[in-house]
């Protein structure tokens, strides 16, 4: 035990490579700590790594009476507005959910050392540790690389994780496992000179069937579903599909291309995108943008002609002799639960095994879910598991995108002793996949994006539908909700029956904040449509909403009905009318908690720049006419629901154009509603002079209305219409968030002046103090 | 041995009120007084450290509960405990990590106990230390009597020769060592003052410590700084606040907002008690009174202020 630093412990421990690329960007901190490298560059490295920003780490944060600086000191920042102290998220990538015993552990015990003992885990897949210092995450990367495991391109402009069904090799329907190919992809992929130039991410995804859920390769960059022609291995390939803002569905590529093909067909798809796709503006440089542009034959003949072009690579075929050992021999012998055993182990186990143990392909075996509350795990849980796993389970784990854990092959006579095991470790929570089974993204916990508290919103619904869950309709419980804290869909709120995504609005002159309604979407057939936004609830109300529309589905629907069939059915206005009850907020006086999110005890604002939030009149102004907006952009799905794509595509023009005048008419109160002058006067002012961009998105939502404007020749098709009418949307919460900036300025303006006027006479008071704080609280009582 | 993490976990006494039987952990309310609480030691600089958010991990089974996240250290309620978890002090030894723990976690402890929303107590002659570095620290057992050999002379120092110290048996060899304290009897305002941690007998229901105020002005907090002494007395030496004479301040109750964060100072603290008393009676909800006033700020944070 000589050695003390985790480079000398586990010299000889890690691939040679990955540990000279780990030295490299521990050196390149140290440059850059000394202020030796550019900002921008070591930004874009570290995120390579994984290394990503976390919420608050610009310094600043509203703590519920006002904005503060949080003092890091004045190290070089590790980006820009990234201070160097302040704590960040760690990505770790995990190809296809699959890891050993081993693994976690080391997981386990990073967790601790460098973070708060929670592991969590993510709609890909990953591992993600929160509240890391970026001077432990070489040593961190270190402890990963020795059992295997790399971080690199967890984050960044490159291939994201690869993921895969983690029922793969067990599933009743799949074509083959494809794990194996999964992980060569990944290997094949990682660091290679063709990926190293994308405009913007690009993320995989495997699965082993055409229908189920699993895989949910619709929504990918590229996804591979395997398929068996004479004989022989090989996948269906799509591309072009995303969530994010405006999700967009994939596209076929190859109906089936062979097994022995997808690396080299991959790689030309790769060298493709980083030659034609869009660089500079980050808003439309995912593939799906590429391929919508160029048309699905274009993008088509453009990869069967680089394929010609790539050099010849023996990799692409050598991995079929040597494919990558993806699977451990099961534990135990595969035996069912003994008939006299049923029901023998009280009612909260069968409960238990009915939602979360299913049967495997391999008689006598099933495959367990661990439902983790919100994706989270602490490490004594997970040095349990991994107890667990080698015991049970052939010290197999695998993460899947519900932000579940499942532990395979294990026998079923065991399960009676696997549920104590769990039940002791406090990972035996039942209602695997039923509507408790809530997904979130970290919303305003930890990242920088966040609006809404999704966390805090999953955590109350987990608690409140657990507590009714046992006398529950099963259709009802079977329903799945999907929340993101903002529009970019990480939590997959587009493909759940019940999803919401947060954004804010402005009430009585403060910040509420408030969760979007999304119906309709699909998860089956891999992901197979997409919900629409159906209206904008205060976030209290939320769980009501959910109990709302569960009701009403269970007393309406008719026999089998799905809930998709069962919005479908009703109609979007009908729908609408169900949630209109909940989207009211009451004054502040009268209910301050609906200006508090959930899990949290701060008044409301957006963004952690700590904007204080007022406004004069210009809220009754701009949220009259935003509101026209609002109601275009529901009479847009309304005509899209009807088939008539061309009126949804006008419809959401218009509603973007009433969202722009809003803005005009809060400066220019006689502006007219011709469409022209709308648009010239919201560019001149709003967009020309940036006031319209979002520190992150930049002019993306107001080049919606540009384009619109400039061509209003309808698509004619469905997906280009549902598209459009996702964009009026995102126009319209643009106009919202502007609206606040500008409303926050003008009252800092206002306090300002107030301060000086009084600076003379007044006593020097604590900093901003004395005379400041009079005149803020003064404007806040005289626009009560 | 320097860690990276050195925790100390001071277990759940049982609910405070309620007599001899421990009341049962009600998670949902203790998390929700919890969540408020830690925010409000955020906006007031009431507990030491860098102070960055608050964690809920009340989800979680027999996870972490609620953590108020910190650049240099976490402090944490859950079913578990009361839990502070120092780190980046890498260039310091466990014993001085120790003594910064126990110091922070007390204090904050005392912070807790006087803030009373929690309506629990932790029992402070019963804790245990952990460190999470496994670079520098033996795990489990072996570890654990390395952490005694290192730890509790210090330890006995400050807790008595009464302390006892039991190394963890339980061989785990994944689990960070631990070492069980008991030092029986101890009074943690004693242990507090010999770790320099004392505290000027309580002036009013509202107090706060000049190393509090110091922290608020220095992360630009917004407030409003009352100073209720005489003129002459303002005159000799002041903090910049604006004068406000006990005598005076009933009339100029309402032209101050009732929202404002305002603390109030006097010489000693005496009349501040008296000045934030009337100041919560008329409702203003965010009133304190520098305990110690200006003396104890020029006794321990600017010592170049003359004295009267």
């Amino acid at each position: 035990m000589s050695a003390t630093s985790w480079k000398d412990k586990l010299n000889g421990r890690m691939d040679a490579g990955w540990a000279a690329e780990i030295d490299d960007f521990e050196a390149q901190i140290e440059l850059r700590k000394q202020g030796k490298l550019d900002e921008k560059a070591f930004a874009e490295t570290r995120l390579r790594r994984g290394v990503y920003g976390q919420r608050y780490d610009n310094g600043k944060r509203y703590d519920g009476h006002e904005s503060r600086v949080l003092a890091f000191g004045d190290a070089p920042g590790k980006g820009p507005e990234t201070l160097w102290d302040a704590p960040g998220m760690q990505r770790i990538k995990v190809p296809y959910g699959g890891l050993s015993s081993g693994q976690l552990e080391v997981l386990a015990d990073l967790a601790e050392e460098y973070s708060d003992e929670i592991l969590h885990v993510t709609t890909r897949q990953d591992f993600q540790l929160h509240f890391v210092h970026i001077e432990d995450t070489p040593d961190l990367m270190r402890r990963l690389a020795a059992v295997g495991i790399t971080t690199r391109e967890a984050c960044g402009n490159s291939v994201r994780n690869v993921t895969g069904c983690p029922l793969a090799g067990i599933c009743h329907t799949e074509a083959f496992d494809i794990s194996p190919y999964a992980q060569a992809l990944m290997r094949f992929l990682l660091g290679h000179p063709d990926v190293q130039d994308f405009g913007r991410k690009f993320k995989p995804a495997f699965s082993g069937c055409e229908h189920e859920a699993c895989g949910l390769v619709q929504l990918h960059d590229m996804g591979y579903v395997a398929r068996v022609q004479e004989g022989k291995r090989g996948f269906k390939v799509v591309v072009g599909g995303g969530l994010g803002a405006v999700p967009h569905q994939a596209e076929v590529l190859s109906e089936f291309t062979p097994a022995t093909e997808f690396l080299l067909e991959t790689q030309a798809v790769a060298r493709v995108f980083a030659r034609l796709g869009e660089k500079k503006n980050r808003g439309r440089a995912r593939i799906k943008f590429l391929v919508a542009k160029l048309g699905i034959e274009e993008f088509r003949r453009l990869v069967r002609e680089e394929m010609q072009k790539v050099p010849h690579d023996a990799r692409h075929t050598s991995f079929m002799d040597d494919l990558p050992q993806t699977e451990n021999a099961p534990s135990r012998a595969a035996a069912p639960l003994p008939a006299e055993e049923h029901g023998k182990h009280g009612a909260d186990f069968e409960n238990w095994r009915h939602s979360n143990a299913a049967g495997q392909r391999q008689e006598g075996y099933c495959a367990v879910t661990l439902n983790l509350p919100l994706g989270d795990l602490t490490s004594q849980q997970a040095r349990a598991l991994a107890d667990i796993a080698r015991r049970f389970a052939g010290d197999n784990i695998r993460t899947s995108v519900e932000q579940n854990i499942l532990l395979r092959y294990i026998a079923e006579a065991d399960l009676p002793e696997l549920y104590e095991a769990l039940r002791h470790a406090g990972l035996a929570a039942p209602g695997a996949g039923t509507i408790v089974d809530v997904t979130a993204c970290p919303g305003t916990d930890t990242c920088k994006l966040g609006i809404a508290s999704s966390r805090g919103l999953a955590g109350e619904l987990r608690r409140s539908l657990a507590a009714k869950s046992a006398g529950m309709d099963q259709a009802v419980s079977d329903l799945r909700i999907k929340i993101s804290g903002c529009f970019n869909s990480c939590g997959q709120h587009h493909i759940a029956d019940i999803g919401f995504y947060g954004n804010s609005r402005g009430i009585d002159g403060r910040r509420v904040p408030h969760f979007q309604v999304v119906l309709g979407g699909q998860r089956s057939e891999n992901a197979a449509s997409y919900g629409m936004a159906m209206g904008s609830v205060p976030s209290r109300r939320a769980p009501q909403v959910v109990d709302a529309l569960s009701e009403a589905y269970a007393r309406t629907r008719e026999r089998t009905e799905s809930f998709q069939q069962w919005t479908a059915r009703l109609g979007k206005r009908e729908v609408r009318a169900l949630i209109q009850p909940f989207m009211t907020v009451p004054p502040y006086a009268e209910a301050p908690e609906f200006y508090v999110d959930w899990s949290d005890a701060r008044e409301f604002t957006i963004g952690d720049l700590g904007i204080g939030e007022c406004a004069g009149e210009v809220v009754s102004l701009f949220g009259i006419e935003v509101m026209k907006a609002e109601s275009e952009a529901f009479d847009a799905q309304c005509s899209l629901e009807e088939g008539d794509f061309d009126a949804g595509e006008d419809h959401a023009y218009r509603a973007m154009l009433h969202a722009a005048r809003a803005l005009v008419r809060t400066e220019y109160i006689d502006i007219s509603e011709d469409p022209d002058q709308v648009v010239q006067e919201w560019k001149r002012r709003f967009f020309d002079s940036e006031r319209f961009f979002d520190r992150f998105a930049r002019g993306k939502f107001g080049q919606y209305l540009l384009d619109r404007h400039a061509n209003r020749t309808p698509s004619g098709e469905r997906n280009a219409a549902a598209r459009r009418i996702e964009e009026a949307q995102l126009f319209i919460e643009a106009a919202h968030a502007c609206e606040a900036r500008l409303a926050a300025e003008a009252a800092g303006q206002a306090s300002k002046v107030g301060a000086a006027a009084q600076a003379g006479a007044a006593q020097q008071a604590v900093k901003a103090g004395a005379a400041g704080q009079a005149s803020k609280v003064g404007a806040r009582e005289g626009r009560a | 041995m320097n860690p990276l993490r050195l925790s100390l976990r001071f277990p759940l006494l049982g609910a405070k009120e309620g007599g001899a039987a421990p009341q049962p952990f009600e998670a949902e309310r203790v998390y929700a007084a919890a969540i408020t609480v830690f925010h409000r030691f955020i906006q007031r600089g009431m507990v030491e450290g860098l102070l960055i958010d608050v964690a809920d991990y009340q989800h979680v089974p027999q996870g972490p509960g609620v953590l108020l996240v910190g650049h240099d250290i976490d402090y944490g309620i859950s079913e578990r405990g009361f839990q502070v978890v120092r780190k980046r002090q890498a260039n310091t030894p466990a014993a001085l990590q120790l003594q910064g723990a126990l110091r922070m976690g007390l204090a904050a402890l005392r912070a807790l106990e006087e803030d009373g929303s929690l309506g629990l107590a932790f029992d402070t002659t019963n804790f245990t230390v952990q460190v999470y570095d496994r670079a520098v620290a033996e795990p489990a057992a072996a570890g654990a009597k390395a952490l005694e050999a290192e730890l509790a002379g210090p330890l006995t120092e400050w807790l008595g020769t009464g302390a006892t110290f039991t190394a963890q048996v339980e061989d785990d060899p994944r689990e960070a060592p631990a070492l069980q304290v008991a030092a029986p009897g101890l009074s943690a305002a004693a242990l507090l003052a010999r770790l320099g941690e004392a505290r000027p007998p309580g002036q009013s229901p509202w107090d706060i410590s000049v190393e509090a105020l110091k922290r608020l002005r220095d992360t630009g907090a917004e407030l409003m700084l009352i100073d209720v002494r005489e003129p002459a007395e303002f005159e000799t030496v002041n903090l910049g606040g604006t004068l406000v004479p006990l005598a005076t301040l009933p009339e100029k109750l309402k032209e101050l907002p009732k929202q404002a964060h305002i603390v109030v100072h006097c010489k000693a603290g005496g009349r501040g008690a008296r000045a934030v008393q009337q100041l919560r009676d008329a409702g203003f909800d965010n009133a304190w009174n520098l305990a110690g006033g200006i003396l104890a700020w020029s006794e321990r944070i600017d010592k170049a202020l003359p004295r009267y």
